[in-house]
């Protein structure tokens, strides 16, 4: 129905309700153009008028706050427990999966959990993503997040792929350079620090895939993280490079040639 | 999907009450503008109470209709601040942020459709839902597309449709808050009303 359809079908649906059945045909006769759509959505207007059937039936106070509500809740609904990791909260959620905050015990630490929530849930790529973890396990750098883990959750009736990684307690890097007011210098500093970083992974192989400054957080001045590793002492932070090689792990068309590419190089000791 | 920094809205500040309820104040005065300042607020307030609601955080997974506004209210609002007429302007503003979030809410989910290309997507969102009180089912999108239609044909009435649906003002306190008669909201409610059924049941499509 266009706007104008619509506008006349409300406009006609007004004045009808004051008139009687007979005057209700004659109103319609004369003023719907001949106008079938318009006619036959006034007429079940009428009808719904005197015996409203619809979502809008009794009380329609609220019941959107209350539908909302629900709607909005099922979305911050998560699983307890994923793997051995104790869900805190859910701390980002996009096309391809969610991000939980997670705890594990042992050892006692604070992961980022990704979990995959896209539809592919067969065993191969469950597997696909072990291995892709495994490999991704060998970046150590101050400039990448850790890859602890990979496994697959049951969240209902489902099995969903996910990568344990390094918590990051910081903003992306473009937000960062925003609001510390870094100076040129500094951020070409920063940005130095990450180039590092991309090149510790392409010395072994492995390309990021999707480079962007959502997937650089940084570390602020002072703070310590879980590794250990790390504690910057200037005031430009430290960046951390996440999601790496995730792209392509999820990317189901480019995997197969890649991943025995990845393979291959691995199998060499690191130069 | 970047882990973004803990800003949970759950306990504003009191220079946040403070700041809320002068704008309310102005708005129960006349100064209508002042609503686009509240609307923020009032935004991550509702969003931050209804994700509370799954997270465990509650003894009760339910919702009573209109319980989400007045929490946000209390929360927002000085406690002694009980005018029923701010407090009818308080929900105006609660009803166009939830209207704000079903819309933010529908594009993030259209936007996740588009970008399936060839994958299989699973059935995790479910696009029809329940309401807690088991009435209907009410499909996301096609109640956003609804809205924004009648809206377009008829500004008033969409709006009235907002009010009662997310706000669930009553029809004399709708007629204080757009400053027309009890009658003309009555009138363009049932006139709404009927659309929407119509429209939403798909009987004459």
């Amino acid at each position: 129905m266009t706007p104008e359809q619509l506008q006349l079908a409300l406009e006609l649906f007004e004045e009808a309700c004051d008139l009687s059945p007979h005057e209700r045909v004659a109103l319609l006769d004369s003023r719907c153009n001949g106008d079938a759509a318009v006619r036959a959505r006034v007429e079940a207007m009428l009808r719904d008028d005197e015996a409203p059937s619809g979502v809008l039936s009794s009380d329609a106070r609220g019941v959107g706050a209350e539908f909302l509500a629900a709607e909005i809740a099922s979305e911050h609904s998560h699983p307890e427990q994923i793997g051995r990791y104790r869900v805190v909260r859910e701390v980002g959620r996009g096309g391809m999966g969610v991000v939980y905050e997670a705890e594990q015990d042992n050892p006692r630490r604070r992961v980022a959990l990704k979990v995959i929530r896209d539809g592919f849930t067969s065993r191969q790529l469950v597997r696909r993503f072990e291995q892709e973890a495994h490999i991704l396990g060998q970046l150590e750098h101050p400039g990448i997040a850790r890859v602890y883990d990979a496994g697959s959750a049951h969240i209902g009736n489902s099995e969903w792929p996910y990568y344990a990684m390094e918590y990051i307690d910081g903003p992306p890097v473009h937000m960062f350079v925003h609001e510390q007011r870094l100076s040129t210098r500094e951020i070409l500093e920063l940005v130095a620090r990450i180039c590092d970083a991309v090149q510790h992974a392409h010395q072994r192989a492995i390309i990021h895939r999707d480079l962007k400054p959502a997937n650089v957080l940084v570390i602020e001045h002072g703070t310590t993280v879980a590794t250990g590793s790390s504690i910057v002492s200037d005031g430009i932070g430290q960046p951390k490079v996440v999601d790496f090689g995730i792209a392509r792990a999820t990317d189901t068309e480019q995997f197969e040639s890649i991943q025995t590419q990845t393979g291959r190089s691995l199998a060499r000791s690191p130069t | 999907m970047e882990p973004d920094r803990n800003r949970q809205p759950e306990m504003p500040p009191p220079a946040d009450q403070q700041q809320a309820t002068l704008l309310l104040e102005r708005i129960s005065a006349g100064q209508g503008e002042a609503a686009n300042e509240l609307l923020p607020m009032v935004y991550d307030q509702l969003r931050g109470i209804a994700g509370s609601y799954f997270r465990g955080q509650r003894p009760d997974h339910t919702l009573q209709p209109t319980a989400l506004v007045h929490e946000a209210y209390m929360k927002l609002v000085r406690a002694s601040d009980t005018d029923w007429k701010s407090r009818a302007h308080f929900c105006a503003v609660a009803a166009t942020a939830m209207r704000q979030i079903l819309r933010d809410h529908v594009d993030a989910k259209r936007a996740v459709k588009r970008g399936g290309g060839n994958a299989k997507r699973a059935d995790l969102d479910v696009d029809q839902i329940t309401t807690p009180s088991g009435k209907d089912t009410l499909d996301v999108m096609a109640l956003e597309d609804a809205l924004t239609a009648l809206h377009q044909a008829s500004e008033r009435q969409g709006r009235i449709v907002e009010l009662i649906f997310f706000g669930g003002l009553e029809v004399a306190e709708i007629a204080e808050v757009i400053e027309v008669s009890e009658r003309t909201v009555a009138r363009d409610w049932r006139t709404a009303r009927a659309w929407l059924n119509t429209e939403l049941s798909g009987a004459s499509a």
